[in-house]
């Protein structure tokens, strides 16, 4: 097995609203950075991946639209309909079957282009069985809230408290687009959305692009950057069925973290990684992903978050931000979090640097209603 | 490819209105036309049995998720009695737009079955905890359709 690193990196900075932009000059700009970065022409290129949704871009057979702003046109190039740490994960693949030396990722958001999301969710739902409720597709992270605080005893206080930390944090992050003051007391006064889950503890969301080179460890040697080796990538999906899933448990993350440690050979993550990005898509999924990892005990993250927010704790999770502050940048989620991780490692993270940071982690979620859940682990060395 | 309806002009930073008018049809199955018959003719619930995963489902499947036998000749009805395992009050409706009356939502383990119903529930608030005993309350056999609202919540 080559080991396989990326080796370049370009992204858009996270914002509420881009209307001087089309996804297509957001995404140019992001592989321009990131081909510059890896010091790379996109005609040296293997193969090209997107992730991307239709009825998130409003436009069907959207893979059709995708070469022309990363250079991809007369090249290899395919669409992967899944978070961007999937896409990783398909680069990794090319690479690793020796299909491919050189493989750019992309994933991008124009979420604020979106005029009927919620509606748009309801249509991931079950026609026959969910759907004639005409409800909020948010009902299914009430529901899972609900069943999570019921047998892990944590708080909807300390649910609050990742809104306060992840907010604040993002006050740190020039490529966030929420950063900013909260406290838990606001939080919880915030309107019920599906009760126990409130507005203030669902990801606002953003647009944005990141675009990533991944290479092999033979070509990595011949580029000028500093290549972050991909050491574990895991993916996998629970039951896509309301009724047969595992209400409560994010059974997903689990095995996909698992899957990505064993790949890795972490025995102990709490002492051999050195910073996590776990999706927080809503506020209580900090806390479920984290216990799902196994980096708390059921029942303890809540306490570690609520401490990590009432003052300086060394709580190295969701360092940027996370979905809370960056905002949701749909399936370009998880490519955040590798921006974060890259950064982090490189030691280009500006203010919220970790000092000594070798090894990442991330763990992305695709959002209600689904179980899918990917994972990686980054390494400086 | 369906057609996208562009009925806006341009704005101040230039953007165009379209909207994707989709229409499907989606077929029930074996298993659900079961389901929805006795459900609507008989106002039962109907399930699927794994043995070897000691799991039934509620609606009936054709086959098992987990061990992937085919469950067709398995199907019977469960009880309309069974257990809360999880709850939400609803504040919105499926576009986003707050709801004059908030909507209870409930996950419930009918006794003889393994999986989750998810139905509307009218249990009073104080009364919700894990493990409450609830049953379904179906529609009159004149007002049911074949449809999941048929049966009209738990209570
Ligand atoms: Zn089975």
């Amino acid at each position: 097995m080559t080991r396989v690193a990326i080796v370049g990196l370009g992204f858009v900075p996270a914002q509420r609203k881009t209307p001087q932009y089309s996804y297509r000059e957001m995404t140019y700009r992001a592989a321009r950075q990131a081909y510059e970065d890896a010091g790379i022409s996109p005609k040296e290129v293997d193969c090209f991946i997107t992730c991307a949704e239709d009825l998130h871009e409003g436009t069907s057979i959207f893979d059709e639209y995708t070469p022309d702003q990363l250079g991809a046109v007369h090249k290899p190039m395919h669409t992967v309909t899944h978070d961007g740490l999937v896409g990783l994960a398909c680069a990794w693949m090319a690479i690793e079957s020796g299909a491919a030396e050189l493989v750019v990722i992309e994933a991008h958001s124009k979420a604020s282009n979106i005029l009927t999301l919620d509606d748009l969710t309801t249509y991931a739902m079950d026609p026959a069985l969910t759907r004639p409720f005409s409800l909020s597709p948010h009902f299914v992270a009430g529901l899972e809230m609900n069943a999570f605080l019921t047998q892990s005893e944590n708080t909807e206080e300390a649910c609050a408290a990742a809104v306060v930390l992840n907010r604040l944090r993002a006050g740190k992050n020039p490529a966030a687009a929420y950063g900013g003051e909260t406290t838990v007391a606001q939080v919880l006064r915030s309107k019920p959305l599906s009760a126990p889950l409130k507005e203030a503890e669902k990801s606002p969301t953003a647009d944005g692009a990141v675009v990533a080179v991944v290479a092999s460890q033979e070509r990595a040697r011949r580029l000028k950057g500093r290549p972050i080796w991909i050491e574990g990538i895991s993916w996998i999906s629970d039951s896509p069925s309301l009724e047969s899933r595992e209400w409560g448990q994010a059974f997903y993350a689990q095995e996909a973290a698992a899957g990505a440690f064993r790949m890795a050979q972490i025995t102990d993550p709490l002492r051999e990684v050195d910073l996590f990005e776990v999706d927080d898509t809503y506020a209580y999924k900090e806390l479920q992903h984290l216990e799902a990892i196994g980096l708390y005990e059921r029942g303890k993250a809540g306490r570690a978050v609520l401490d990590a927010a009432q003052g300086p704790k060394d709580f190295p999770v969701n360092l940027s931000g996370g979905c809370l502050g960056r905002g949701d940048l749909l399936e370009a989620k998880g490519l955040y979090q590798i921006v974060e991780l890259v950064l982090q490692l490189r030691g280009e993270a500006g203010k919220r640097q970790r000092a000594c940071a070798r090894r990442g982690f991330a763990l992305s979620w695709r959002g209600v209603p689904t179980t899918s859940g990917a994972a990686a682990v980054l390494s400086k060395n | 490819m369906p057609a996208t309806k562009t009925r806006q002009a341009l704005k101040v930073w230039g953007s165009w209105k379209g909207e994707l008018p989709l229409q499907n049809l989606y077929t029930a199955g074996i298993a659900g036309n079961e389901f929805f018959r006795v459900l609507k003719e008989r106002g039962e619930l109907l399930g699927a049995f794994c043995q070897q995963c000691e799991y039934g489902y509620v609606p009936a499947r054709s086959f098992c998720e987990r061990c992937f036998a085919d469950l067709s000749g398995t199907f019977k009805t469960v009880s309309s009695e069974g257990v809360l395992l999880a709850w939400t009050q609803c504040h919105r409706d499926r576009t986003g737009k707050t709801l004059k009356k908030p909507v209870w939502l409930g996950a419930v383990r009918l006794q003889g079955s393994s999986s989750a119903l998810i139905h509307i529930l009218k249990v009073p608030p104080q009364e919700l905890h894990a493990g409450r005993f609830v049953r379904a309350i179906f529609k009159p056999a004149a007002q049911r359709v074949g449809s999941i609202l048929d049966l009209s919540h738990f209570e």
